[in-house]
């Protein structure tokens, strides 16, 4: 069976970065046995923090829910990744927040299964919305690094066409999900069939990235072992960011999600495909989220290599299963060498969002380089995928000009470091920008806020009017009662009350 | 163990502003040798010069700013206007012409506006307009190609400002071709009788059509380095040859044809290495296409009515004023959106 294949062009932004020799065909897939400790965040989600299940003391077993979503609220389930003690409940510091409610768990070795899910027999004789429920039980989130719930993604409503399977890793260096297309291919396109059969859709897009070819031989084998006529498999250049949804969905469909939109205002869906692989898991064996691949990269890294890890693993022990560190000074990165964030220590935990550690070592980073002025030679705009103007962007931002530097599109900056990669002159424009997005996005905040202090000063002072008015007709009522004193006996008793009562207010304030 | 934290991205491209800079020097030196051998070692003596000034002007500058001297003198943009001045000028000038070019141009057009990177006009051609304007009996007259001056004439010229009396200064130089078909032109003359004579080469002016062809291979050899993009180039070059061609087309007998326009006066160097300046030139693409174009029409409007042979420096600083407002009518549409900002 001939399964369809569209070849995409280079598109006209980004960066190519080609692939080191070393790791051309991907590096190996790793499985780690769950550490002594894991240290499980309760907020590894868009939306709300789940709320928790268990308490110190408690015994879990591997799959247990330990935290459920509030309800009516978005979030996503969490489950114990291995079984053993709840030692503390309490805010630790993980990737993407600086306190999250976290549950300790002390592991027994057991690693004993949870019964309380039992595998489907034919997840595609069931209902959408059975399924859709299915997804959310699996605390299944974005695994791209997104985190959005994947059960609230999967809406049957929505009326998707298309369904986008993203394997383009974004970034430079990063390839969990390479290797999970090298190693599952099939359990990736058994969660695509669900997803599909949810959705209603029929036209389901498989993208990767042109080079890896590994990945490519795998995932064809395994569309025509399946022959599902909805499958197609789309080729990307190895171009960064052309793994980014908004990217993406332009290079598949040619068109572009609305300003503020989501792939869905133009009918399509886009998942990672560790995703649909967490997906076909559940179906199959019972087990929801609590392990994903890390990739543990980067010069600072004796034996990179990706990693299948529980939740909740600290890196430090995630780098132990990698041979170490190459050096005692490095880089800690979260993510890519792109867009990764920076962390300055090692203990945080594994999290259903981390595709990757990068870690470089001292030696291979220079110092940051001698800023030079901005000598408008637009390779910024060039690089842009979102078409913006950064050049004059930045003009805008040094001088304080935020109502031109939102004219020009601040918000759609999709902070992908291309053009700071391609700045002759080591601008460091995107931290610039997002300096410049907190920056408003804190003069919003305090607007609202002296909005709010202005109208609860108003109310206050009406509230105040209306009782000293009250009170003047009370006493005016009074003087009313009083029998026949000549008018000034009135004005001058009248009088008398109003320095009472002003003394009255004086004294109580 | 010791984490140290810089921001995103952790990786950086190779290129930088000393890089590009270097980049436009050597794509120069073709463009500079065949200089030397049709016009003589006097364009090698005007670099020298402009060189040497441009530096010291610029380390005054920036210890007068209160700038960093390292950075600012190794980023090479000095030396690049440098060039351009020296290029620019006449091979047969005196050493103060081109230290004044030098002065405007490092003190005036880039330090005074805030030095690199803010400059609203072409530093080496505020230069050059500024002599050309105050000091057109030093400017306007170029060698004759293949007639090279001796040393001692050479420095001559260089220190004094005039040949030694022994000598007629009618023997060494004389009108660009460009001037010489224009004059000519007025007498009458056909031009093909025009380009049948002995200073006339196999496509312009003797000697004018290869430097002309050298300044046109280091501007593709730029684009290729992706120093600068097409379009500035292909927009200028594009608008000056179709309104060639419209009067050539209306009548050959009394018009330059496209490809004498095009290998001409200082066509090649303009497009590819003073209108590709980017700090002086409009940003986004379809900004730099209508730049292009209008240095272009200018620069056709100037050479074919204007009082200057070749008025290529005044339409690159007229089309500099307005790269800003071009600037504001051509930003591209953002992803997502339906209408441009």
């Amino acid at each position: 069976m001939d399964i369809q294949e569209l070849y995409i062009d280079k598109p006209n932004w980004g960066i190519t970065f080609t692939r080191p020799t070393a790791s051309a065909g991907g590096l190996k897939l790793r499985t780690m046995p769950p550490p002594d400790d894991l240290i499980v965040s309760l907020h590894q989600n868009i939306g709300v923090a789940a709320e928790p299940l268990v308490k110190p003391g408690d015994w879990v077993l591997k799959g247990e829910p330990i935290g459920a979503v509030p309800h009516g609220s978005l979030g996503a389930r969490v489950h114990a990744p291995t079984s053993g003690q709840v030692i503390t409940l309490a805010p630790h510091s993980v990737p993407g927040h600086d306190a999250a409610l976290c549950v300790h768990i002390h592991s027994d070795h057991e690693d004993r299964s949870w019964p309380g899910y039992a595998p489907l027999i034919d997840p595609l004789a069931k209902s959408a919305l059975e399924l859709q429920a299915a997804v959310a039980e699996a605390g299944i989130v974005g695994l791209g690094g997104a985190q959005f719930p994947t059960g609230d993604k999967l809406d049957p409503q929505a009326g998707i066409r298309i369904l986008i399977l993203n394997g383009v890793e974004c970034e430079p260096r990063i390839n969990c999900d390479d290797a999970l297309i090298r190693y599952r291919a099939e359990e990736i396109l058994a969660g695509a069939q669900s997803m599909l059969h949810i959705l209603a859709a029929d036209d389901c897009i498989i993208a990767l990235k042109s080079d890896t070819l590994k990945a490519i031989e795998q995932i064809r084998a395994a569309l025509e072992k399946l022959g599902d006529k909805r499958f197609r498999l789309a080729l990307v250049p190895p171009v960064y960011p052309a793994g980014g949804e908004a990217q993406l969905v332009q290079l598949l469909t040619g068109q572009e999600i609305p300003a503020g939109g989501l792939p869905r205002d133009i009918g399509a869906v886009c998942q990672n495909v560790g995703t649909a692989a967490a997906i076909a898991r559940f179906f199959t064996t019972g087990e929801p989220l609590i392990s994903r691949i890390v990739t543990v990269t980067g010069s600072g890294i004796t034996a990179p290599v990706n990693i299948e890890a529980r939740i909740g693993t600290p890196l430090n022990k995630l780098i132990q299963f990698a041979d170490g560190y190459t050096s005692d000074n490095t880089q800690l990165v979260m993510g890519g060498p792109m867009m990764g964030v920076a962390l300055a220590n090692d203990s945080l935990p594994v999290t259903k969002a981390s595709n990757c550690i990068y870690v470089q070592a001292a030696e291979q980073t220079q110092p940051p380089p001698v800023e030079m002025p901005c000598i408008r030679c637009t390779d910024c705009a060039t690089v842009c995928p979102v078409a913006l103007t950064p050049q004059l962007m930045l003009q805008a931002q040094r001088t304080d000009d935020f109502d031109r530097l939102q004219h020009l599109g601040l918000s759609d900056c999709i902070e992908c470091g291309c053009c700071d990669y391609v700045c002759p002159s080591y601008i460091p424009l995107t931290s610039e920008f997002t300096r410049a997005k907190k920056t408003l996005h804190n003069m919003a905040f305090e607007s609202e806020r002296a909005i709010k202090a202005e109208a609860r000063y108003n109310a206050r002072n009406e509230r105040l009017q209306e009782q000293a008015e009250l009170r003047k007709r009370e006493l005016d009522a009074q003087i009313e009662t009083i029998e026949m004193p000549p008018d000034d006996k009135k004005d001058a008793l009248r009088r008398l009350l109003n320095r009472a009562d002003n003394n009255d207010r004086g004294n109580s304030e | 163990m010791k984490f140290f934290s810089q921001q995103a991205p952790y990786w950086r491209g190779a290129d930088n502003i000393t890089v590009m800079m270097t980049r436009v020097l050597i794509a120069l030196v073709p463009m500079l040798l065949v200089c030397t051998w049709f016009l003589g070692a006097g364009v090698l003596v005007n670099l020298l010069c402009a060189t040497v000034m441009c530096i010291s002007l610029e380390a005054l500058m920036l210890k007068l700013r209160r700038r960093p001297m390292a950075p600012f003198l190794l980023d090479g943009s000095a030396v690049v206007t440098a060039a351009l001045i020296a290029l620019t000028l006449p091979p047969l000038t005196p050493w103060w012409i081109t230290a004044i070019a030098s002065l405007f141009a490092i003190v005036f057009a880039k330090h005074l506006y805030g030095g690199l990177g803010y400059n609203v006009f072409n530093p080496a051609m505020v230069g050059y307009v500024v002599v050309l304007i105050s000091f057109p009996q030093f400017v306007a007259d170029w060698p004759i190609a293949d007639i090279q001056s001796t040393m001692p004439e050479l420095i001559a010229v260089f220190l004094y400002g005039e040949l030694p009396a022994s000598v007629a200064t009618d023997a060494y130089s004389g009108a660009t071709p460009l001037d010489s078909i224009k004059m000519q032109l007025g007498q009458m003359k056909t031009m093909t009788e025009i380009t049948t004579q002995a200073d006339f080469g196999w496509l312009a002016g003797h000697g004018w059509e290869w430097i002309n062809m050298a300044a046109l291979a280091g501007g593709v050899w730029l684009f290729y380095k992706k120093v600068i993009r097409w379009h500035i180039p292909a927009a200028m070059l594009g608008s000056m040859a179709f309104l060639y061609l419209v009067l050539y087309a209306l009548d050959p007998a009394t018009h330059i044809s496209p490809l004498i326009g095009l290998f001409s006066g200082g066509t090649m160097l303009a497009a590819f290495f003073v209108a590709t300046d980017p700090v002086s030139a409009a940003a986004s693409d379809r900004g730099r296409l209508i730049y292009g174009a209008g240095i272009g029409s200018l620069c056709f409007a100037m050479r074919q009515w204007g009082a200057y042979p070749d008025g290529i420096a005044f339409a690159v600083l007229l089309m500099n004023m307005t790269a800003p407002l071009i600037d504001r009518y051509t930003l591209p549409r953002i992803y997502g959106h339906d209408k441009q900002p």
